[in-house]
């Protein structure tokens, strides 16, 4: 080498050799909960599942019992709407999506009728799905397209999308359907919890690029999209307080489920009852302020619904607990009569529970967080958006089964 | 003749009065190409071998402009109509209808349907037939009297005018400076902006030295440049008539086309290796090229420096009696990224899916022994590639191409060529029209 020339040259290796290797700020990270991993979460029998994502609800992890998937069964929850009693499943979680779409999914017709096209249907089918859930764009959000074809021996040849555009079948846009692709063997909680009437989810099988997957099946017209394909969300309002971190974190208490865009005050669209919004939900804290409580009498037979309660006084204190015995024997007539019955009031979280459950007036003061409208007007400082998703279809609204 | 067959017919006389004229004029003096083809425009390619320094003038310029006309089947893109799976992009090869060098394609338009970083450029042409500027290149090149360093910069103009409106870019293709250490070892150092050193598709990537006119549907893959820093060492074998070479580099980002990554800065922080281990025979009339690649690094569209990336390809390339043999096997794969923070140079994406990509192309050339004083080769080429790739979770896709063409090289300042693309979807996407007929007129100075 020319001696004049080695000291570039060494000055070029170093450039390439010194190369900075300090890595920027984390983004916060993108991840998909199907119900294949809820389930592997529950298989794994930890107690605590690592929920990167999730954080905004479950600081440290979500507890094994508060899996929407166990044993084998989607466990409903108990919620809140409109200040009424509903119940949901979750199928999904969705962390720092920027949106969830709607797929394709293609149910068999044996003809074309635009005013009935399930008048049409080839029962005894299974639907062939377009995404699997190992995808990251999986969702169990789909579009129906129905495929004309000669009848079920015909459609028994095909399991994927692809040999339906092959055989250049003729296919109509249909509605909106939920289905959740699910473990085999995964089942729906149904008949009642906490005195709520469940729906029944419908079980079978569906294709996804041949393979066979179980389906958990709630219906038709569940959920809005928009001309981007993406699901439109309504809020989810779930409250928290802290942890022994003094992180917020899940109380462990009913959610409250909203009906249209935060304080955009929009009615529930709910046509015979049957709700075409509550499926996808963005979830929003509610930081409960101090004072305020939920109502759960001390009878030993809500001990279930004890279980999980985030009650204890911590540094902050903020959720007390109404521990009194159940009010109904011992009301007092000369004291004005309760707005609601007392037992339709259980679980719910009162703004100022810690006054009112002791002031005598039997919960008749209570100042309940059970709608949107409600959490919009009471303390709207202290609901923080979160960047969590969810699928989490009704099983029961408005005190009837969903779906019927 | 089909309509749009027809309809080439002006396009066809426009080329055939562009080259008339020329059949007149004496012959330039511009240099042969070599073997390689890689004369008609400097490319700087270290594995072209040693780059002595230039005994002309230190400063001298170089370039061309590439003409060309295209007629894609159908919409110009791959989306078939009725296929409603999200991402668009994913279930089919968007790459597939290429009209020119660049790879660029007819169309990308996916019907309003959601995409994600998986694109190439458009044209804009959609199903139409129409004539382009493809590219308009300028080379500069300094070599620094009475010093071992050579600095160059290629600049491309990209007229364009899509669905957007005008979108003509001005791109700095490559920009670096050479240093030359030795002068008895085939040892060279360059550090900017350069070619890629993963396989062998970049040597051609240049329109004027690619014998057809579309790249292969690995190219996006492996012919991109990148900013960073890059060693080539060549040691010749003489008693065998042999060499073997070691081409390594640290870059911003993969050698990927840059739609589909950014080469302009770093988004992880940390830089991408990729090398190749090639080995040569230079027998007199037989020339014979092995080549093995690798690469590894963070992807560079998101920003979480544990998401991977990695690739291998293995490469042959056969030069004999006016025949040449040429193909290429890759291997991709990229981790999922963490975050929903994918970006490409066309724009923020959602979520960098697990991606797999496999496949392989051949290229067989065959010049005509004979050349008037005009026409100084006539070349036929044919390619044969096959593409599986698979986001995690989504349908795998396998396409298939069979590229048929035609060059001819007039004087050694234009090159007229002509190519029809046969795309065909194998498995997991829908059957598509996208077939494109390309047309290419060169122009070096």
């Amino acid at each position: 080498m020319k001696p004049a020339h080695r000291p570039l040259a060494c000055s070029c290796f170093a450039l390439l050799c010194a190369v900075a290797c300090e890595a920027p700020p984390a983004a916060a990270p993108a991840k998909l909960y199907s119900l294949f991993g809820l389930a592997d979460a529950w298989n794994s029998r930890a107690l605590i599942i690592p929920a990167p994502g999730l954080e905004a609800i479950f600081p440290a992890g979500i507890e094994r019992f508060r899996l929407p998937w166990q044993d084998g069964k989607v466990v409903a929850r108990v919620a809140f709407t409109q200040n009424k009693v509903a119940a949901y499943t979750t199928t999904d979680f969705w962390a720092n999506y920027p949106a969830v779409w709607v797929q394709p999914m293609y149910l068999p017709v044996k003809g074309w009728n635009p005013a009935d096209p399930k008048l049409l249907y080839v029962p005894e089918t299974k639907p062939i799905f377009s995404v699997g859930p190992r995808s990251a764009f999986y969702s169990p959000f789909w579009q129906v397209f129905y495929v004309e074809v000669s009848g079920a021996d015909e459609w028994a040849q095909y399991t994927s999308a692809r040999q339906l555009f092959e055989k250049k079948l003729t296919m109509h846009a249909g509605p909106g359907r939920l289905c959740a692709l699910a473990p085999g063997g995964t089942r729906v909680e149904e008949g009642q919890k906490l005195g709520v009437d469940l729906g029944t989810v419908g079980r079978g099988t569906g294709w996804v690029d041949g393979e066979e997957f179980a389906v958990l099946d709630y219906g038709d017209n569940r959920f809005e999209w928009n001309q981007q394909m993406e699901v439109i969300e309504q809020p989810l309002f779930v409250f928290v307080t802290p942890d022994e971190s003094g992180a917020w974190a899940h109380a462990g208490v009913a959610t409250v489920g909203g009906t249209g865009p935060l304080l955009a005050r929009r009615p529930a669209i709910s046509p015979k009852n049957r709700p075409l919004f509550g499926s996808f939900w963005r979830l929003y804290q509610v930081r409960l302020p101090p004072g305020a409580g939920v109502f759960v009498p001390e009878d030993s037979k809500y001990d279930g619904m004890r279980l999980g309660l985030r009650i204890k006084n911590t540094p902050k204190g903020m959720l007390a607990e109404y521990t009194k015995p159940t009010l109904m024997p011992a009301m007092d007539m000369a004291t004005p009569p309760p707005t609601r019955e007392p037992e339709s009031l259980i679980g719910r979280v009162a703004v100022n529970g810690e006054k009112c459950f002791a002031s005598g007036m039997y919960l008749a003061d209570c100042v309940w967080l059970d709608s949107q409208a409600q959490l919009e007007e009471q303390i709207p400082w202290r609901i923080v958006r979160t960047e969590i998703v969810a699928a989490c279809p009704f099983v029961s609204y408005a005190g009837m089964p969903v779906p019927p | 003749m089909t309509g749009w067959l027809a309809s080439l017919r002006p396009a066809l006389a426009t080329l055939v009065l562009l080259a008339t004229p020329a059949f007149a004029q004496e012959p330039t003096a511009a240099p042969a190409p070599s073997d390689d083809g890689t004369d008609a425009v400097p490319s700087e390619n270290e594995t072209l071998g040693f780059t002595a320094p230039d005994q002309g003038p230190p400063l001298s310029f170089g370039g061309y402009i590439d003409v060309g006309f295209a007629k894609a089947q159908g919409n110009g893109s791959s989306f078939p109509s009725g296929d409603t799976r999200l991402p668009a992009d994913y279930g089919v090869d968007a790459f597939a209808p290429a009209v020119n060098s660049r790879g660029d394609v007819a169309s990308t338009d996916s019907g309003g349907r959601f995409t994600n970083g998986f694109l190439p450029r458009s044209l804009g042409l959609d199903g139409r037939p129409s004539a382009f500027i493809s590219t308009v290149s300028a080379d500069v090149r300094y070599q620094t009297p009475g010093t071992p360093v050579m600095v160059f910069s290629r600049l491309q103009l990209l007229p364009r005018f899509t669905a957007a409106g005008d979108e003509t870019r001005l791109v700095v293709d490559q920009a670096f400076g050479k240093l030359t250490p030795f002068d008895s070892h085939e040892l060279t150092l360059s550090v900017g902006k350069f070619d890629s050193v993963f396989g062998i598709e970049y040597l051609d990537r240049e329109a004027p030295i690619r014998t057809g006119i579309t790249p292969s549907l690995f190219a996006r893959y492996t012919t991109g440049t990148s900013v960073g820093a890059k060693a080539f060492y060549r040691q010749q074998i003489a008693p065998l008539w042999s060499a073997l070479s070691l081409n390594v580099a640290a870059t911003n980002s993969a050698p990927f086309i840059d739609a589909l990554q950014t080469s302009a800065l770093s988004l992880t922080g940390r830089p991408v290796a990729s090398g190749r281990l090639g080995y040569e025979l230079n027998l007199p009339r037989l020339q014979v090229k092995l080549g093995g690649s690798a690469m590894r690094g963070p992807r560079n569209d998101q920003g979480d420096p544990h998401a991977q990336q990695k690739a291998w390809a293995g490469d042959a390339r056969l030069y004999a009696f006016g025949l040449s043999l040429s193909g290429e096997y890759v291997d991709l794969r990229q981790d999922q990224g963490r975050a929903a923070d994918k970006r490409t140079p066309l724009g923020p994406q959602t979520i960098p899916s697990a991606f797999h990509v496999r496949g392989f192309y051949g290229v067989l050339a065959y010049e005509l022994p004979w050349s008037a004083a005009v026409l100084r080769k006539i070349t036929l080429h044919g390619r044969f590639e096959q593409r599986h790739h698979e986001f995690e979770g989504f349908t795998p896709v396998t396409v298939r191409r069979i590229t048929a063409g035609l060059r001819l090289d007039l004087w050694d300042v234009a090159a007229l060529k002509g190519e029809y693309l046969l795309n065909r979807e194998a498995a997991g996407a829908p059957t598509v029209d996208n077939d494109v007929l390309a047309l290419s007129l060169i122009w070096i100075w």
